[in-house]
């Protein structure tokens, strides 16, 4: 048999070989990912720890020992992926981490850093710090709204489960009309409760907060999965006209999830998880009554696409003023690479009409990655292989070209990414494990280089006359700062340290804290050999066990998280020698 | 601030959770036609779920690229599973999951089952995907001309076990 003739009989035998149904794996891969989420065991060797005293619920962001830990994984990594130019500057990187952060809708940008919020208004050039509210400092489950360079908003979880669970209501909104140099806060009804959480203000005043149950899939098991089995998600909506001070349901709706923008005091938008779109067939809801009710849009072409396309939302919606807003969507006709492709969907006229642009896939793909997008207000980029390979277009795809990325590090992703103009552009990307940083663009993304807060952060410590403030900065560390002064400034990051400004600056905001610190925590059940099974010293001395050496009567249990990575919290034992009264750290390895 | 794929991941187990879960259908695809059994496939790709999750912490630089990264697990774990079948050669799971009658494609299906698991592979991607070599050698990170000479002697042993099919059915006649 001839090579083509066997090629030939080749292809004719795999094209029996057909795949189906690719959507009842998805949610019985769904289903698996969350049990396997849901089960850890493991945490619950340190119940016992987690509980003791006051300090259960401290979930402290040590940035020093993050770094000490994790500080020869940000060092190092050559440039970007292919285009010569600046190569990634560690040192400088590490000044710039930041927890999370955005675009305003003015064009600003904001960034929260533990118990800062920064804010530029020409492109990163230099920034503005105040104080972010959070009294453990910025976690993964709290939600920031930042308006403009002095009104933001903050919704903490009231949840006891940081760290564990995604659970930010019920919680309190706090807002700030000064850039974060004072907040105020408000409890939200212990009546509105929901795993996922976003808000959207269109002004100073008026605001929305969507409150949404994800969809569920069916059963487990690979073959018992079917959309009959799996239940639509839905969404609640909460109205502000006051700033934040109060709230009042106005509206709930099916299909709604937590992405979700206000365009305008009137016009909501919402897309619908994968699961509760493939329920409906709905990629986009709306609403032009303030969320109290919602109706699908008809985005164009969606609907004649052939009945075994699989259709999902990919970025959005985004607005970025009453009229002008974007969304994608992934469109993947089985099975054949040629199919598979994003439509960019957008209106100039507060969504009462929309334009669809598809994907013209005019660069080298790698077939067995399916592509991420992002929308804005001026690019729209696609990535292949979670954003590695970016292409932007800035006209909705008529054209692309390569983004670059010189100064990125290599092998990282965005995390998130936005452009505000043809040249200026801002992402969060990991640099290393518990190294999320900020990165800039000023040539449309062909190099990037590390935000520079300058000296914003010192600043605000160096002026703070303001028990608040130095409260909220201060909190992050109170619990270490209560009986060992100079071994928790030793702990501080660099950059709260130039906050303070001095160890004695330092002791002093611990002082005009005193009420707080005199209500020191104590270790009410201490932890037993059997709860601390693998103790590591950390720095030097002959310690080999915690129980052994140490006063436990006077310890503290620390709960360490490492936001910008997938590593679980940390259990930190600080103790005094029993024997010299010296205070030392165990850090207790993961089980 | 518009988040990656529009799923807006609220940690970092959401993020690889929402990564995973975007690349299930071409998993799925891919595993199919490596496997040539599309059930197979489906416990191929779950498998490969666990084993991505249970990894996730090990493999932080690879965050950057986590479906590329889970696309290489779903193929080590259709190779693993390549390698079980030719240890246990039972009938071959194919008929019955497709419900197939035996077809003239029957010697192509068990030609192939003798060859080694990474020729069953790289013919799954050539002839069942449809990649071409540098798609191929892009997704199993190995030279074009490695791809190019693999495929050659895949080709060349799928010759000789379809001769050596027709020479023992001719004998027993």
């Amino acid at each position: 048999m001839s090579t083509p003739d066997l090629e030939a009989r080749l292809r004719s035998y795999y094209g029996t070989v057909a795949p189906d149904d690719s959507t009842r794996l998805v949610m019985a891969s769904a289903r698996l990912l969350e049990d396997a989420r849901t089960a850890r065991p493991s945490r619950s060797a340190w119940s016992v720890l987690r509980l003791a005293g006051t300090l259960a619920a401290a979930v402290v962001v040590l940035a020093v020992l993050a770094m000490a830990r994790f500080g020869g994984g940000v060092t190092g990594p050559a440039a970007g992926p292919s285009s010569p130019g600046p190569t990634f500057d560690s040192t400088t990187a590490l000044r710039a981490q930041v927890d999370t952060a955005g675009a305003m809708r003015n064009g600003g940008i904001w960034a929260i850093q533990g118990s800062y919020l920064l804010t530029s208004m020409d492109n990163g050039a230099s920034w503005r710090a105040g104080t972010f509210p959070s009294p453990i400092g910025f976690t993964s489950y709290e939600q920031a709204f930042v308006l403009d360079q002095d009104h933001a908003w903050a919704l903490t979880s009231d949840q006891q489960t940081k760290g564990t669970q995604s659970t930010p209501l019920p919680g309190t909104v706090s807002r700030t009309s000064d850039g974060g140099k004072t907040w105020q806060s408000a409890p939200l009804s212990a009546d509105v409760q929901c795993p996922r959480a976003a808000m959207s203000f269109v002004d100073a005043r008026r605001g929305f907060l969507m409150c949404a149950v994800p969809s569920t899939p069916g059963p487990s098991g690979p073959l018992a999965q079917s959309l009959l089995s799996a239940t639509e998600g839905s969404g609640t909506v909460l109205a502000t006209t006051d700033g934040g001070a109060t709230w009042s349901i106005v509206g709930s709706a099916q299909g709604l999830s937590q992405a979700f923008t206000a365009s305008d005091a009137n016009t909501l938008w919402s897309t619908p998880d994968t699961i509760s779109s493939e329920l409906t067939g709905a990629e986009l809801y709306v609403s032009r009554n303030g969320g109290a009710t919602w109706s699908a849009v008809n985005l164009p072409g969606l609907a004649s696409v052939p009945a075994n396309t699989t259709v999902s939302v990919q970025a959005g919606p985004v607005f970025w003023d009453a009229s002008n807003g974007a969304m994608a969507v992934g469109v993947d006709q089985c099975c054949s690479v040629d199919t598979i492709a994003i439509w960019f969907f957008r209106t100039a006229d507060a969504g009462r009409s929309w334009s669809v642009f598809k994907e013209p896939r005019p660069y080298p793909l790698d077939p067995l990655l399916s592509d991420n997008a992002t929308v804005g207000r001026v690019w729209t980029v696609i990535g292949v292989d979670g954003l590695f390979n970016v292409l932007v277009s800035g006209d909705y795809g008529a054209t692309w070209v390569h983004a670059g990325g010189a100064g990125m590090p290599a092998n990282t992703t965005f995390l998130s990414l936005d452009m505000f103009d043809q040249t200026h552009g801002v992402a969060t990307v990991f640099a290393g494990p518990g190294t999320r940083v900020l990165m800039l663009t000023s040539d449309g993304g062909r190099t990037w280089h590390p935000a520079d807060f300058g000296d914003a952060r010192a600043r605000l410590g160096s002026n703070s006359g303001d028990a608040t403030q130095a409260a909220n900065l201060a909190g992050n560390y109170t619990v270490m700062a209560t009986k060992a002064p100079s071994v928790a400034w030793s702990m501080l990051s660099e950059y709260s340290q130039r906050a303070f400004g001095s160890e004695a600056a330092f002791e002093a905001v611990q002082a005009a804290l005193g009420r707080r610190t005199n209500n020191s925590p104590q270790l009410v059940d201490p932890p037993q050999s059997a709860n601390v099974p693998n103790l590591q010293n950390l720095g030097p001395g002959p310690w080999a066990n915690l129980t052994a050496t140490a006063d436990i009567t006077r310890a503290y249990v620390v709960i360490v998280t490492f936001p910008g990575t997938s590593e679980p919290p940390e259990s930190l034992v600080l103790a005094p020698l029993a024997a010299t009264g010296e205070w030392r750290v165990w850090v207790a390895a993961a089980p | 601030m518009i988040e990656v794929a529009g799923v807006q991941p609220r940690d970092d187990d959401e993020r690889v959770v929402a990564s995973l879960l975007a690349g299930v259908p071409e998993a799925h695809r891919l595993a199919s036609w490596v496997l040539r059994d599309s059930v197979g496939a489906e416990d191929a790709v779950q498998e490969a779920l666990l084993r991505a999750w249970s990894k996730r912490r090990s493999i932080r630089f690879e965050l950057g690229q986590p479906q590329r990264w889970f696309m290489r697990i779903v193929l080590n774990v259709c190779r693993d599973e390549l390698r079980r079948r030719r240890r246990q050669p039972v009938a071959t799971t194919e008929q019955t999951a497709l419900g197939r009658t035996p077809s003239d494609h029957d010697d192509l299906g068990r030609a192939i089952g003798r060859l080694a698991e990474d020729e069953q592979i790289l013919l799954g991607l050539r002839f069942g995907r449809d990649l071409t070599i540098p798609q191929i050698a892009l997704a199993l990170a190995i030279p074009e001309g490695t791809v190019k000479s693999r495929l050659h002697h895949a080709l060349e042993h799928m010759r000789a076990e379809l001769d050596a099919d027709r020479r023992a059915e001719e004998s027993g006649r």
